[in-house]
Parts: structure tokens; C-alpha cells; sequence
């Protein structure tokens, strides 16, 4: 889906954030200080870096004065206000502060990347699903979907290949506020199997919840 | 009230009191001076007047025919001829004979003694000397009345001087005294304002110092209290600096294993991973866990060596060379660093653990600084009665902005590769420690590419 440039000197970090980002369909190249990092941006384009703070060589806070066009999202243990405050009026598009939980991760890198404009179309199983337009086609025939069932949907795209938890699909297609059973999460997603065919593709994980599998 | 204007008050009214007491004695003496003064003046005229009277009454008494007409005109030559303010009332027994119309009556039985003399009046004084003139077939009676009128005019003036100068002088005391305690308090003053300012938070204030009055003393006093406060704020300040870096670090330190941890676990468990992958992730959530683990030891050490009751004794230096030597073999072959030991001390006083503890550590770091086929030399020597401890290598050395900084907690020098081989960058902040447990210093030479040399100097008898 995109191309993301990571400047992490942690390799562990590194690598868990590419990983994570695989599952949903981002492509991570790593760097491991600022230096390296510059380089490589020299050469290719990305639709985002994700860029710590505490690097070798060049601070991500100097880094980033050396990066246009291109939207940035720090990601580092430094949590205090100040420090917020320095990597946004930057001109960073986000501040994540480490530890973070891979949904959220996920999410934040979405909505820079939606914000930067980009219209995908996804292909599951049989169908063909245009997030932005709403329009949901099975072998060039619409299928009607209740606004509940696409924000389902919606959510388990977003998150493909991640198990998420029957009160997290609640909390990210219902909303927090939403007071409802588990069960309905569980009758949405037979709805949605049944009406898409994608009884294969949206999986069961015993004691967790469900995972779109692309 | 404050001070200064109690006793610009006291000063005040004292003054004007004393002031105007004083000018009213003096002039009170004078004018008694001045009435005595006159009083003479007038009884010398009285008799003048009075034996001049006599005599002209005599020959009148003795031409005969004596009538108030006759007697009038003498009188009135007399008194027209002496002053103006002079008054002469005369009686001719009962009757009043001069001035003409007038009609004064008085009781001559009730006068006493010959000559009276009267002083009164309010405004005008008026000497008046009355008595018997002259006694012959009848007898006549004078008053001689006097107005001083000069005196009155004089004394009125010398008022209004005297009103002038006292309010004058009271003016310009008001004026002076006021300048003056001012002055006086100024520095005062500025002292409280000086002790404000430090209350306030404002630590680089100071009293000014100069003069030689007691309160410039008390502003040097106050100087140095206030550089010794200043001093030891500094220091605490200083040292809560240096534990609130040390925690930030220590918070960041502890972040990124968790983040590992957290992440790696979430990923297994949300993830559709192989049986390979999981593997590979659980051994990263091993090595973080390792890591933290190392961490907590360290601290613990360090903590140790703050709470504990340390034990010293007399170690034998073989028996701790043949430990590190065992312990470093490892790390030594994998490396590809031979490690000698080159010492001139048998024994020495001090903690075995921390000793032990602090060779292993800077032996390890100069381990890890070396190349394949770099060495390592340490060794303890006697020197200028001093203990000597050296760790001394070949390896990549450092810069004097890594050097700078190479005993903070948590600094690491190449921090990828120290991460990797799991070490903590407490290393040299235990030893610290530990150094300056033992009373000793801790110093550290290097140069880029040729080599870093560790130099501990202990005192040789080290007891606490």
C-alpha cells in the first residue's frame, strides 16, 4: 500500500515495525541512524517516515529539517510535552511515544497517509472494496451493505492480518461509547461473510476474536 | 511606624521644643533686664523731676496765694518737659488738682511707705511712682506714671524676629533631619529589598558593601550567607539535575526493551506467523528480557554499594587474577584479544566483590573497544605511595566528545553494537562508584584508533 522509510537505531524496534507494517501492506525500508537515512532518502521517495528521536549521528529533531515533501511521524521513548511540542512545530504529522501497541501504530500511520490523499482499491477473496467511494463490487455487481456492516468491514481491511479482539472491533466499528454485546460483533461478521463469501478470509481465532487474512 | 520616621518624629518635636524653651529663657531674662533697666531709668527721673517740683513749689508756697491754677502750671511745665509718655496726676490733699477735669480720686491713707513704686499694664507696661510731694500748710501728693512705649515697640519687634527664627530653624531641621535619616536608612533600605529579592527566589541579589557603618558590615555578612546559600543551592540543584538525568535515562532505558517485548508478544499473538517466525520472535522477546534483566543487577549493585556495610580485606591479587581470567576467556577467544596481567602488588585492602566487579567491567569495555587481535594489559603497581590500577588497550579509542561524556549513565559509545553484545552503559558509572568508594579517582586517557588507557588511583592503606 505504501512505502515507508524507518529510522530506528533499535534493531529490534526496527524490525517489529516492519513486520507489523507488512501484515497490513506497507513495504519498510530500515535505517539504523540518521546518516544512513538522509542517504537513502537521496535515492527514493516514500510516502512516510517513521523517525525516532535519539539517533547516532543526526537527531531526528535535525533530521527532519532536512525533509520535505514527505509526511513524518516521530515515533520515540521521549514522552515528555516539550518534546511533543518540538517534534510537531518540526512539522512532524504525528508523535508516537514508545511503547506503543501495533493498532496504534496502524491506525496513526493511516490517517497520515489518508490525509495525504491516496485511493486504493482492495482485493479480497472475490471482491473488490473502494474504501474512499463506499462501493463494494462482487464480479462487477454491487453489493448492499448496512453503513454497521462496511464500518465492520472497513476496520478489518484497515487491519488486515492482525487478530483483533471482539471489544476492540466494538470500540474501533461501534465506538466507544457503544454499549453493546460482543454477540453483535459476532452476527455483523456472519453477515459479512456471508453476504461478501469471504467465510475463508475472515478467520476465527479461537479465544481472541477475528483477522481479515489477505 | 518604621524607624526611620520614629525618630525623625522624637528628633522633631525635641528640637523645636528645646529650640523655642531656649529662645524664650533668653529672651525672658533680657526683657526683665530691660523693665529693671527702665524701672531705673524712671526712679532717677522721678527724683530729678520730684526735686525740681520742690524747689519751684517753694518759692510758689513762699510768694503766698497758692491756687490749683498756679499749681497747675508748674506741673505742667514739668511734665511737658520731660517726655511725651510721661503722666503727672497731682492732689492737693483729697482733691485732684492736675489734669484739670479730671477727677482720680485715691485713698493716700492706704498707700504705703513714701515712694511706691507700681509696674503693670498688659500690652503698654506702665511704671507708675506715687507718694507724698511736698508738705508744708497742706500737702500734696504726686503720681508720676510712665508709658514704655519704646520698650513695647522694641519688644513686639524682637517677637516677630523671634517668631521668624524658630519657624525658620524648625523648617529647615524638618527639611535637614528628613534628608538626612533618608540618607541614613538608604542602605537599609536596600538591604531589606535585597533580602525581598532572595525570598523571591532571586538567589544572585546582593547587599551593597561599601562604607564602614555597621550596616555596611551586616551588608558583608549578609554577602556571605548569602554566597554559601547560593553555593549549596547550586549543589543541590547539581546533584538533583544529575538524578533526574539519570532517571530520564533510566525511563528511556527501560522503553525500548519493553516496546520489544510488548511488540514482539502482541505481533505472535495477533499475527498469522509461521512456526519459524515465532521462534525468531519469541528469542527477541529472550534477548530483551535478558537485557533487563542485566539492567536490574547493575542498578543493584550500584545500590549496594550506597546501602550496604562493605566489608574490606586483605586480597590476594593471584586469586583475583586467575577469576578474570577465567571469566574473560570466553569473550577473549570470540573477540580474538589477548588479555595480560601485569602487576608489582601481591595484596591490598579493599572489597573483594567490588573489586572484582570493578576489573571485570573495564576489562570487558576494553575488551569490546578491541579489534581481532588487539590486547589488553592490566595491573595493579605501586606508586608515590599510592595504589595504581591500569586497564590499558589498543582498540578504536574515543573522541574528547565521547570522553566527555563516557561516565554518564547510559551513555554507550557505539550504542547499536552495545545494545547488541546486551550491555547496559552502567559499566563505568558502577565503577565510579565503586572508585570512589574506596576514596580513590578514577581517570580516563584515550586517542582515536591507538587505544584507551584507564588509570585508578587508591590510597595504599584504605581503611574506612
Amino acid at each position: 500500500m505504501a512505502d515507508i522509510l524507518v529510522v530506528e537505531d533499535d534493531r529490534h524496534i526496527s524490525e517489529l515495525v516492519k513486520r507489523n507494517l507488512a501484515l497490513v501492506g506497507h513495504t519498510c525500508t530500515c535505517c539504523y541512524d540518521g546518516l544512513s537515512g538522509l542517504e537513502v532518502l537521496q535515492n527514493q521517495t516514500f510516502d512516510l517516515i517513521l523517525l525516532d528521536v535519539m539517533l547516532p549521528g543526526v537527531s531526528g529533531f535535525d533530521f527532519i529539517t532536512h525533509v520535505s515533501g514527505t509526511p513524518i511521524i516521530f515515533v520515540t521513548a521521549k514522552g515528555e510535552l516539550e518534546d511533543r511540542l518540538q517534534g510537531l512545530s518540526l512539522g512532524a504529522e504525528d508523535y508516537i511515544v514508545k511503547p506503543f501497541e501495533m493498532l496504534e501504530l496502524i491506525a496513526r500511520i493511516n490517517v497520515v497517509l489518508r490525509r495525504s490523499e491516496r485511493d486504493e482499491t482492495m482485493h479480497i477473496g472475490n471482491v473488490d472494496v473502494d474504501l474512499k467511494k463506499r462501493v463494494i463490487l462482487s464480479q462487477g455487481k454491487e453489493i448492499d451493505l448496512t453503513p454497521q456492516e462496511f464500518s465492520l468491514l472497513e476496520v478489518l481491511i484497515i487491519n488486515k492480518n492482525i487478530a483483533l479482539s471482539r471489544d476492540k472491533l466494538l470500540e474501533l466499528a461501534w465506538g466507544y461509547d457503544y454499549m453493546g454485546d460482543t454477540k453483535t460483533v459476532d452476527v455483523h461478521i456472519q453477515k459479512l461473510r456471508k453476504k461478501l463469501g469471504l467465510e475463508k478470509e475472515i478467520r476465527t481465532i479461537t479465544k481472541l476474536g477475528y483477522r481479515l487474512e489477505v | 511606624m518604621k524607624l526611620w520616621q520614629k525618630v525623625y518624629l522624637v528628633t522633631m518635636i525635641l528640637f523645636v521644643m528645646l529650640l523655642n524653651v531656649g529662645i524664650y529663657v533668653v529672651f525672658d531674662l533680657t526683657y526683665k533686664k530691660d523693665i529693671v533697666a527702665e524701672q531705673k531709668q524712671a526712679e532717677a527721673q522721678y527724683n530729678m523731676l520730684t526735686s525740681g517740683l520742690i524747689r519751684s513749689l517753694e518759692t510758689l508756697y513762699q510768694q503766698g496765694d497758692v491756687t490749683d491754677a498756679k499749681l497747675r502750671l508748674v506741673v505742667e511745665r514739668y511734665e511737658n518737659y520731660y517726655d511725651e509718655n510721661l503722666y503727672l496726676t497731682l492732689w492737693r490733699g483729697d482733691t485732684c488738682v492736675y489734669p484739670k477735669d479730671a477727677n482720680y480720686s485715691i485713698n493716700w491713707e492706704q498707700v504705703p511707705g513714701k515712694n511706691q513704686l507700681i509696674i503693670s499694664g498688659k500690652g503698654i507696661k506702665k511704671i507708675t511712682i506715687q507718694g507724698e510731694l511736698y508738705e508744708g500748710n497742706e500737702i500734696l501728693y504726686l503720681r508720676y506714671e510712665k508709658e514704655l512705649t519704646e520698650l513695647k515697640e522694641v519688644w513686639d519687634k524682637l517677637q516677630t524676629k523671634y517668631l521668624e527664627i524658630s519657624l525658620s530653624f524648625s523648617l529647615a531641621l524638618v527639611v535637614f533631619l528628613f534628608v538626612v535619616l533618608r540618607q541614613a536608612m538608604k542602605p537599609i533600605h536596600e538591604l531589606t529589598q535585597v533580602v525581598d529579592n532572595m525570598a523571591d527566589g532571586d538567589l544572585e541579589s546582593r547587599a551593597s558593601e561599601q562604607g564602614k557603618d555597621e550596616i555596611a558590615a551586616l551588608g558583608r555578612h549578609f554577602n556571605q550567607m548569602a554566597e554559601k546559600i547560593q553555593e549549596n543551592m547550586e549543589l543541590i540543584q547539581r546533584e538533583a539535575d544529575v538524578k533526574q538525568e539519570f532517571v530520564d535515562n533510566f525511563a528511556h532505558e527501560l522503553k525500548s526493551p519493553l516496546t520489544s517485548i510488548y511488540g514482539f508478544a502482541e505481533y505472535v499473538q495477533k499475527a498469522n506467523v509461521s512456526e519459524d517466525e515465532k521462534i525468531q520472535c519469541m528469542s527477541y522477546i529472550m534477548e530483551e528480557s535478558k537485557h533487563l534483566l542485566q539492567l536490574s543487577y547493575t542498578l543493584l549493585d550500584m545500590a549496594k554499594i550506597r546501602n550496604e556495610e562493605i566489608h574490606i580485606a586483605e586480597i590476594k591479587l593471584d586469586d583475583i587474577e586467575e577469576k578474570i581470567k577465567k571469566r574473560m576467556n570466553a569473550l577473549c577467544i570470540e573477540k580474538g584479544v589477548e588479555l595480560n596481567c601485569d602487576s608489582c602488588v601481591q595484596s591490598m585492602y579493599a572489597n573483594e566483590v567490588l573489586l572484582y566487579s570493578l576489573l571485570c567491567n573495564l576489562i570487558q569495555n576494553a575488551i569490546y573497544a578491541c579489534e581481532n587481535g588487539g590486547a589488553v594489559i592490566w595491573g595493579i603497581k605501586e606508586e608515590n605511595e599510592k595504589l595504581r590500577i591500569y586497564v590499558e588497550d589498543n582498540g578504536c579509542g574515543m573522541t574528547k566528545e565521547q570522553l566527555k561524556r563516557v561516565k554518564d549513565p547510559f551513555y554507550r559509545v557505539d550504542k547499536a553494537r552495545s545494545r547488541e553484545e546486551g550491555r547496559t552503559g552502567l559499566g563505568l558509572s558502577l565503577c565510579t562508584r565503586i572508585v570512589e568508594y574506596h576514596k580513590g579517582q578514577l581517570d580516563i586517557k584515550s586517542e582515536i584508533n591507538k587505544g584507551t588507557i584507564v588509570n585508578i588511583m587508591l590510597p595504599k592503606n584504605f581503611t574506612i
